[in-house]
């Protein structure tokens, strides 16, 4: 599998990023308490461009921003317990701002667009979820809190129906509640997880634990519905990466103990590919054998998408001993002293963790994904990362 | 010796790499706060369990970490009561001026000579595995202090002790 990839050395540090629909424009936090909102970003050089908006507002750090696909409104939450949504009013040119009454006493920790635009849920540090819905009798965003949790809310994602969030975080668990809300007419739907028949807003549908009296029990940072809404994967701070796999109800689950670094986010790029990224500042792509009808197989590391150039290795993969000792004199030499244990340089892209990816979807819309999908095995897809490097990385596959 | 050194210092280094996977986290017990979680212990769902690698019974590390900071305690070799006296003040100097460190402790944590506290703050500024070559370049280095500052005493020592004696006879 090849994979390209293309460096944008945006910021300082980065805490969050989200494309526009078209892909033309890229909101980031720049670890801050603002959005900047870059336009021209499909430039390949990042002195291209443009800065064509600050979003002010929040006084804190920005944890989490997302672009709705359907009305391309922003969302961004932030640790001063605050939520805004953005409409940009294209008589002025100006994004305006709305309020979210969210009703939270602490951080909020991460907010997602439901996929119809409709509605959006934050997660937050009170241990709650909070599902957004316009009221336009008093022109605001009010919400209807998902409580139960125990501890903070690291992530919330919605399942492709918009009814149904995955929400997982510090009490260790991973959870799936209905999110439906019925005074802007939504129907009840809980997807391939059996019948919604009974159910409630709020109430969970599957509510999985880690349990917490293994020694390598550890909070779960991220979550990601494959794009069927067929399989959910999370990643948890012990470098577990799991699969929930549903299908007419009934729910299989498969662990894969990833051998490097936890992961700090996760995207479906299709439904047999994953992108795991975190601490090991390196992308690590999961597949499924099966394809769409079949769910037999189960999930497996494929590969890291950063590869360690090769030029690198050529002094010690010879393999001789003598070219070992030469090139351990010769960077003595260099440095005057022993060479350090780590190298001077990293080779990854990302020189620090990983904190978002973010799969993106070719913004042509069908045509183009009836193409791929025409043209057979061949894996495509593409995806960004964003690290507490201040880099933007854009792999493609 | 030297070997079994290089072999403890690895062992902190890939356990500190591990550890180090931290990332910002607004308090869930105090409103619009931001603290690190191994210092408050408000919630022991956010910390996970310590880790301590000890070289002797004397010479041992302990790391603590928790969503968005880790501790890192070392305790240094004291073979006798004047390594025992050179340990104290050498840290004490340092811990005086610990804001030079940046992640150094102003104190440290109980049965341990020095501490650092590391924030996701630190690892926004810093790279991390420069960071941990610090770390690990402050282990080799303090040993090898305090022993350049015993053998020295003991010269002064012995140096005073022949005048003194010179002086008597």
């Amino acid at each position: 599998m090849a994979t390209s990839a293309i460096v944008h050395r945006v910021s300082a540090t980065i805490s969050a990023h989200a494309w526009s629909p078209d892909r033309k424009q890229l909101a980031v936090c720049p670890n801050s308490n603002d959005v900047r909102v870059y336009s021209n970003v499909g430039s390949k050089s990042t002195d291209d461009w443009e800065l064509s908006h600050t979003l002010e507002g929040h006084d804190l750090l920005v944890t989490s921003i997302d672009w709705c696909p359907v009305t391309g409104r922003i969302v961004t939450c932030s640790q001063d317990r605050n939520a805004f949504v953005w409409t940009f009013n294209s008589s002025t040119g100006e994004w305006t701002k709305q309020m979210v009454l969210l009703r939270i006493n602490r951080a909020a920790t991460s907010c997602r667009w439901s996929p119809n635009g409709k509605k959006f849920a934050v997660s937050s540090g009170s241990n709650t979820v909070c599902i957004c819905s316009f009221d336009e009798v008093s022109d605001w965003w009010v919400s209807q809190a998902i409580t139960r949790f125990k501890s903070t809310v690291n992530a919330v994602e919605w399942h492709p129906n918009s009814m149904l969030v995955a929400a997982v975080g510090c009490d260790y668990h991973c959870r799936i509640a209905a999110a439906w809300v019925t005074d802007i007419g939504d129907t009840p739907d809980v997807g391939p997880f059996g019948s919604a028949e009974g159910l409630e807003f709020g109430d969970m549908i599957v509510d999985r634990s880690i349990s917490s009296d293994t020694t390598t029990a550890a909070w779960i940072n991220a979550a990601a519905w494959s794009p069927s809404g067929n399989c959910l994967a999370y990643a948890t701070q012990a470098s577990d990466v799991c699969f929930l796999s549903a299908r007419g109800g009934a729910v299989t689950e498969q662990t894969i103990r990833v051998r490097g670094l936890p992961a700090l986010s996760l995207a479906f790029i299709d439904d047999k590919t994953l992108v795991a990224a975190g601490f090991d500042m390196n992308p690590a792509i999961f597949r499924h054998p099966g394809d769409g009808w079949v769910t037999s197989g189960e999930w497996s590391f494929d590969t890291f998408a950063d590869k360690k150039p090769e030029t690198g290795k050529a002094g010690t993969g010879g393999g001789s001993a003598f070219s070992a000792a030469r090139s351990m004199f010769a960077s003595k030499v260099a440095t005057g002293r022993a060479a350090a244990a780590s190298s001077e340089k990293l080779w990854t892209r990302h020189e620090a963790a990983i904190v978002e990816v973010r799969a993106l979807t070719k913004p042509a819309g069908k045509a183009a994904g009836a193409a791929a999908a025409a043209a057979g095995s061949a894996v495509t897809g593409s995806f960004s990362t964003a690290g507490s490097d201040g880099r933007i990385v854009v792999w493609t596959m | 010796m030297a070997t079994t050194q290089k072999a403890y210092l690895q062992c902190v280094r890939a356990t500190l790499d591990a550890a180090l996977c931290i990332r910002n986290f607004g308090s869930q017990t105090v409103e619009r706060h931001n603290k690190p979680e191994v210092e408050v212990k408000d919630s022991k769902e956010l910390s996970l369990k310590p880790i301590k690698i000890a070289r002797t019974a004397q010479e041992r590390v302990l790391i603590e970490t928790s969503v968005n900071s880790v501790r890192f305690s070392i305790a240094l070799k004291k073979a006798d009561h004047l390594e025992h006296i050179l340990a104290s003040q050498f840290t004490r100097f340092l811990m005086q001026r610990a804001e030079h460190f940046i992640i150094l402790r102003r104190k440290a944590v109980d049965d341990y000579d020095i501490s650092f506290l590391i924030t996701n703050k630190h690892l926004e500024r810093m790279w991390k595995h420069k960071l941990i070559d610090f770390v690990i370049q402050f282990m080799e280095d303090v040993d090898r202090e305090i022993s350049a500052m015993k053998i020295s005493v003991n010269a002064r020592s012995r140096a005073v002790a022949t005048e003194l004696m010179k002086a008597l006879a």
